[in-house]
């Protein structure tokens, strides 16, 4: 049976990658605009992003909009190669043809 | 901070069965679609507006007869104009104003060379439109052609715009509504004046007003999917 990236393969973790991945590479997503499309708490997103940033699959990025601080997301190319590799590790535990 | 439902669901790293997860991560990318096209409804409607109701004006202005509108003899001429014209000015804000909301918290796409570019070549396009009636009318266009020239030519390009919008952003609805609006400008233009006013008014707005619910329809059963699975 393939292994499933245990970084991935859980419920919030997983809704995070699969939003970033719907980014172009090179596109970043402001945090409170991805807790929006995720209804998540910011403490409990922020969890979450740590671990995929430690594992090397988000990068953070900090930018100023007039005053305010505001933190940018995207998936590394290792974190954007990780989706692709478990989505195809579902597909093939799913259709094992 | 106290957690919503929602929020310790999402949250929550309960195992998950393959097909479980492939449903999640689907619904989950259907979802950041549709919120990231929620934008786009609005200058539809907006757009369906102006054409409607402000073509039917400049049509009412030598179009309806006494007998065919029920002794109504349509609306003065600087009327209809100002009709349409405010009309499109609000199109025009409203897309600005929602093209700006629709790509906020966003940043640093790489396709936004593609969409400056597609921006820009609306602006040129309606400029050449009016340079070359200019042109057309230096060199003897009268000003009943120039009347079915204008709106004609300028549904066209619309028609036009938005079949290549729907072919870089792979929107169907998109090269369907740009395809019909292309045939409802042919198709005015061999009415003359003033009679195309009407076929553009009906015809066009009628395909932006069909689109625009359309939108609305689609999101909305995206939506309702995606809230019925989460519980």
């Amino acid at each position: 049976m393939a292994e499933l990236d245990p970084v991935i393969h859980a419920q919030a973790r997983l809704r995070i990658t699969a939003s970033l991945a719907t980014l172009e590479p090179g596109e970043s997503i402001a945090f409170p605009r991805l807790q929006e499309l995720l209804d998540m708490t910011p403490g409990n997103l922020s969890t979450h992003l740590r671990k995929l940033e430690d594992a090397g699959y988000v990068a953070v990025a900090k930018a100023h909009q007039g005053r305010l601080p505001v933190t940018y997301l995207e998936l590394t190319r290792a974190g954007r190669r990780a989706f692709e590799d478990y989505t195809d590790a579902l597909r093939g535990l799913l259709d094992p043809s | 901070m106290a957690e919503t439902p929602t929020a310790r669901a999402a949250g929550a790293d309960t195992p998950l069965s393959a097909s479980a997860a492939l449903k999640l991560l689907d619904n989950q990318q259907r979802r950041v679609a549709n919120e990231r096209g929620r934008f786009v409804f609005p200058i539809t409607l907006a757009w369906s507006v102006a054409w409607l109701v402000g073509f039917l004006a400049l049509w009412s202005v030598d179009g309806p007869t006494a007998d065919s509108v029920g002794g109504w003899h349509g609306l003065p001429l600087p009327v209809a104009i100002t009709i349409f014209l405010v009309l499109l000015v609000a199109a025009i804000v409203i897309s600005i104003v929602q093209g700006v909301r629709g790509g906020r918290g966003f940043k640093g796409s790489a396709s936004e060379f593609t969409g400056t570019v597609y921006g820009i070549s609306w602006s040129v396009t309606m400029v050449a439109i009016g340079i070359l009636g200019g042109a057309l009318q230096a060199h003897g266009m009268s000003t009943t052609v120039a009347n079915i020239y204008y709106p004609c030519v300028y549904t066209f390009a619309v028609g036009l715009l938005y079949l290549l919008a729907g072919a870089i952003w792979h929107s169907v609805p998109s090269v369907v509504a740009g395809g019909c609006v292309i045939l409802v400008a042919v198709i005015a233009t061999w009415f003359g004046y003033p009679n195309h006013y009407l076929v553009l008014a009906i015809g066009g707005g009628g395909t932006f007003l069909v689109l625009a619910i359309h939108d609305v329809v689609a999101g909305r059963r995206v939506r309702a999917q995606l809230a019925g699975e989460a519980h």
